[in-house]
């Protein structure tokens, strides 16, 4: 895994046109946003056409990129995520019925990650995430990995979806507050 | 306050994915309109960001990397090479959020090259290739279906050149010498045939590079290409199979605080949706939506907007795709019922032009 910095580069790099910059920086970040989009869409194909997209996109935007506003990981996997939740909103249908088996798969907790890898942003938020009530943080985690809708949320918890709708505004109010700005 | 604790958590839920698709559009619409909500959208991209951290890395195909390659250099072929400074239109339906800020590349663009040297390249196992396969084997034939991109260039052309005399008038012309009274109206029934030909022909023609321009990227189509007001009547009966679905929004508004309709063209099923977002019903007035298109003399009325949240109409089924997607849209406040005159005849109170939501089409993938 390269640095921040590196990736800072190598997109500094791409947006000039530099396709060798491309190729590292694709080799660099291309498993852990396979791993983001394969967890919201479950079916190869989607991720791959979702990953083809994605990198497209880099390449045309990199120069918008700015590290004074986004990290370069956290910039692409926004990028990756929200072709991906287009896409699964879009195939509504799939999730759904694949549901069950989706709720074994999908811990809400990731892997416990290496040290090194928990920068301090990370740290924060996974502090303001443990002050919430389990229920809340559990809603927040399984939207962000693997891509839910409050419709999903509602059977999974069997809720009506209006109380999914106010425990999420709920609990990213509260995420807000406790990172501030 | 409570507006922007709301926007807050409508860009919050836009980037944590859990919105409906609608909802989902009307964020889209506002990042590509709001500066502001586009900033706020940003900042929940940072923060909500680091939870990737903690997805496990999963290999990619190892021939991922040759079709990405190869939808640069398509993108490279047809599109602008990647500029340093995006606009906020043309990206506002990608996110994240684009900046218009002064970019890192000036920089940092000196240094580079020593740096590079040093990258090491990822390390990849085969363990997480395993681990990496999705409960359900899908199968490829449901992926997207392969794009007729080969045949694109080759089909354009077909469309500008007319079609070549026709051989087919047969007996007037085959047969050969004969007496002069009998060639004059040979000759009129030759032309009649002939006329009778090139029109069929070029209807033809014009079908079969409309449908694959259509088909493979309007945008393509240049406006000499357009179709003629009256074949568009006949190509509307055709239906045009699209890879992917395209949608559409606009956001009719007088302000950037005060969005008044959501328009959502779906132009694989030629659907129109009119949003009411925050437009108020007046007593005794219709709201009447128009399409302006320098194609046409007149503003064209796709219909009056109903009072209801919603208006779904077929109304776009008429006109071209490519008209579509370039013309503005504007609503006029009209006498109850819409325009007496069949054009505008109060104020325009809104007017917007279309922004893609979906991803544009990406080209077939590499044999």
């Amino acid at each position: 895994m390269l640095t921040p910095a590196e990736l800072v580069w190598l997109l500094a790099a791409v947006s000039k046109g530099d396709q060798a910059a491309f190729e590292r920086l694709y080799n660099a970040t291309r498993a852990k946003l396979y791993g983001v989009v394969l967890r919201i869409l479950r079916r190869a194909d989607l991720a791959d056409e979702v990953m083809q997209d994605t990198y497209l996109k880099i390449w045309r935007s990199a120069g918008g990129f700015d590290p004074r506003l986004a990290s370069p990981m956290t910039w692409m996997v926004a990028i990756a995520r929200n072709r991906a939740i287009d896409l699964v909103r879009k195939k509504a249908e799939l999730s759904l019925e694949e549901e069950s088996a989706a709720l074994e798969v999908a811990g809400d907790n990731p892997d416990p990650l290496a040290r090194r890898e928990i920068t301090d942003d990370l740290r924060r938020l996974l502090a303001c995430l443990g002050a919430l009530d389990e229920e809340r943080r559990r809603i927040v985690l399984l939207a962000y990995y693997n891509g839910w809708s409050r419709e999903q949320l509602a059977a999974k918890f069997d809720k009506p979806v209006n109380t999914i709708k106010t425990w999420l505004r709920r609990s990213l109010i509260d995420l807000r507050e406790c990172l501030g700005s | 306050m409570t507006i922007d604790q709301d926007k807050d958590v409508l860009a919050a839920e836009y980037v944590l994915g859990t919105l409906g698709p609608d909802e989902r559009a009307e964020a889209q619409a506002l990042i590509a309109v709001d500066s502001g909500f586009a900033d706020v959208v940003r900042g929940w991209e940072r923060r909500l960001g680091e939870l990737s951290a903690m997805v496990d890395p999963v290999e990619p195909p190892a021939d991922m990397w040759d079709r990405i390659k190869a939808g640069v250099a398509v993108s490279e072929r047809s599109g602008p090479p990647p500029a340093p400074a995006t606009g906020a239109v043309q990206t506002a339906q990608d996110d994240p959020v684009a900046s218009e800020k002064p970019s890192i590349s000036d920089v940092a663009a000196n240094e580079m090259p020593s740096i590079f040297e040093a990258v090491p390249e990822p390390a990849t196992t085969k363990e997480e290739v395993a681990e990496a396969a999705p409960q359900e084997e899908a199968p490829t034939a449901a992926g997207p279906a392969p794009v007729v991109e080969a045949l694109k260039p080759a089909f354009i052309p077909l469309a500008v050149e007319p079609p070549s005399p026709p051989v087919v008038p047969g007996p007037p012309i085959a047969a050969g010498p004969a007496a002069d009274a009998d060639i004059i109206p040979f000759r009129a029934s030759a032309r009649r045939w002939r006329a009778a030909t090139i029109l069929t022909g070029a209807l033809a023609a014009c079908f079969l590079g409309l449908v694959v321009v259509q088909t493979t990227k309007p945008d393509m189509l240049p406006v000499a290409l357009q179709p003629k007001a009256k074949l568009v009547e006949v190509v509307k009966t055709i239906e045009v199979p699209s890879a992917k679905p395209a949608e559409f929004v606009a956001v009719l508004q007088k302000d950037d605080e005060s969005p008044a309709f959501l328009l959502t063209f779906d132009l694989d099923k030629r659907m129109l949706t009119v949003r009411r977002v925050g437009a108020q019903q007046q007593a005794g007035k219709s709201y009447e939506l128009w399409l302006v298109s320098d194609k046409y003399p007149a503003p064209r009325s796709l219909g009056v907007i109903g009072s209801g949240p919603y208006t779904v109409r077929q109304a776009a089924s008429e006109y071209d795709p490519v008209i579509i997607n370039r013309a503005t849209y504007a609503v006029s406040l009209e006498p109850e019922g819409g325009s007496p005159t069949g054009a505008p005849t109060g104020p325009v109170l809104y007017h917007a032009r279309l922004t893609q939501t979906t991803a544009p089409e990406f080209p077939a993938r590499a044999p």
